[in-house]
């Protein structure tokens, strides 16, 4: 990857059509997939907490901070004794939008369909994240609601996705990230 | 035997109680050390990139939970020091480990150097309200002993009714007419037969008790009615033979062929003959 790195960047760039400014839709998207890794990351981080939480109240507060990072204050599983902020936009809501927007957009037909690939990737994944996340925070008892966590901490890392281009076999935010944003740097 | 199972209970009670609590006490350790470490290596992750914000709200949240305070400090600056204010009035000093606050809230105190690998820059410091293992541990006693003195209730229930369904009889009191397999307790008012209970009335136990103070003797219908209905003028061979085909049902209900226990003697009345001279055997 090294040594071809910069030979796919050029190429990516061709593609694009990026010669002297980025199309329009490229920074709008690097910004939100930024956003959407750091609420990721954060949910990550809640569904670590959870994991490893010393009583059973700890884990619900925890597997309901990743609930309301996923779906936002607009969720139906909202919870707003637990949000610190006052309006939270949720990864998934922002995830929707950005791919709808996209859709609007003009893209170049290779992009669409490799964007369309990943989010929906990451669309389940984030899903499946949620659904855990849920159960974790119904429970009553350490044990199934650690499980549950578990699993919410495993496709929540599926959803940002490798760090390594070559394992990207399932897309991510990442690899995403990684392919836009030498786009956006590279440009004047 | 119930003073032994009461002891043997209490035993049991203690060691479960008692093994409960020390395992519940070292798996909340364990698991808020983990809870901690967790936490110190995003904060010093959060504090190395600058995001200090994110920092004080993760501090926040864990207040929401049973975290009583939580501190963070890095290169001798207290970045974060966050309590429940109510239990927590002053940052508590001391040993990690359990502890005590002056009102009485126990706590785990946990401290953690950070970065976790390298140098260390700054410690988080979490305390983790553990009032809830005291309430525990005497929820889980309460529930144990009510469980043993269920368990023995239990056994007390079975040992009465297993007595109970023993008759006295049989260990203690002996048969006033016994005739052959046939046994009469007087005093009890009960008969058996092959040791198995006859259900008889008042007036079937009088007349069967009547044939069998003289097995093999013919008893006319005048001395049955003499005896078993002294006072009844209206009495008459009927009810006699009503008696006779009702007892002879109530034996034949214990044993196969009972009835044939009385025999009927034409022109004379009735006798008895023990069950073995019937040729009636133990079904």
């Amino acid at each position: 990857m090294t040594r071809w790195g910069p030979v796919l960047v050029g190429i990516a760039l061709a593609a694009i059509g990026v010669s002297a400014t980025p199309p329009p839709w490229l920074p709008p998207l690097v910004e939100e997939l930024e956003w959407i890794e750091e609420s990721v990351l954060e949910a990550v981080y809640y569904s670590a907490l959870a994991v490893m939480a010393p009583t059973a109240q700890d884990q619900r507060i925890m597997a309901h901070r990743v609930v309301n990072i996923l779906e936002g204050s607009g969720g139906p599983h909202f919870e707003p004794r637990l949000a610190l902020e006052e309006e939270l936009p949720g990864v998934i809501p922002r995830l929707q939008a950005l791919a709808q927007w996209l859709a609007q957009e003009d893209l170049p037909p290779g992009e669409r369909d490799l964007l369309r690939f990943h989010f929906t990737n990451v669309s389940v994944f984030l899903s499946l994240s949620l659904e855990a996340a849920l159960r974790g925070a119904r429970v009553r008892s350490l044990i199934p609601g650690t499980m549950s966590m578990r699993t919410a901490y495993a496709f929540l890392l599926a959803a940002l996705g490798p760090e390594e281009e070559e394992l990207a076999y399932l897309g991510g935010i990442r690899p995403l990230l990684l392919r836009y944003r030498p786009l956006l740097e590279g440009s004047p | 035997m119930l003073a032994a199972s009461l002891l043997l209970t209490g035993v049991l009670v203690w060691l479960l109680a008692a093994r409960g609590s020390d395992r519940e006490l070292s798996e909340f350790q364990a698991r808020g050390a983990a809870y901690a470490e967790t936490f110190a290596e995003s904060a010093a992750a959060w504090i190395e990139r600058g995001d200090l914000e994110m920092l004080r709200t993760a501090a926040r949240f864990l207040l929401l939970g049973s975290a009583l305070f939580v501190r963070v400090s890095w290169d001798g600056e207290l970045l974060v020091d966050e309590r429940v204010e109510e239990l927590v009035p002053a940052p508590p000093e001391g040993e990690t480990g359990l502890a005590s606050l002056p009102n009485g809230v126990h706590y785990l105190h946990l401290r953690i150097s950070i970065p976790p690998e390298g140098e260390p820059r700054g410690w988080v410091e979490l305390g983790l309200d553990a009032s809830w293992l005291a309430a525990a541990a005497r929820a889980r006693l309460l529930m144990a002993i009510g469980a043993g003195l269920g368990a023995n209730l239990l056994l007390l229930g079975l040992t009465l009714l297993v007595v109970r369904r023993r008759s006295p009889l049989e260990s203690e009191a002996q048969p006033t007419l016994k005739v052959g397999a046939l046994e009469i307790f007087e005093d009890q008012k009960h008969v058996r037969l092959f040791g198995e209970p006859v259900r008889l009335s008042p007036k079937q136990f009088a007349f069967l008790r009547l044939l069998a103070s003289a097995p093999g003797r013919v008893f006319s219908d005048r001395e049955i009615l003499r005896e078993v209905w002294p006072d009844s003028q209206y009495a008459n061979s009927k009810d006699v033979k009503q008696y006779v085909y009702l007892v002879r049902q109530r034996l034949g209900e214990v044993l196969l062929c009972g009835e044939r226990m009385i025999v009927t003697v034409p022109g004379f009345g009735y006798k008895l003959v023990p069950p073995e001279q019937a040729g009636l055997t133990e079904r």
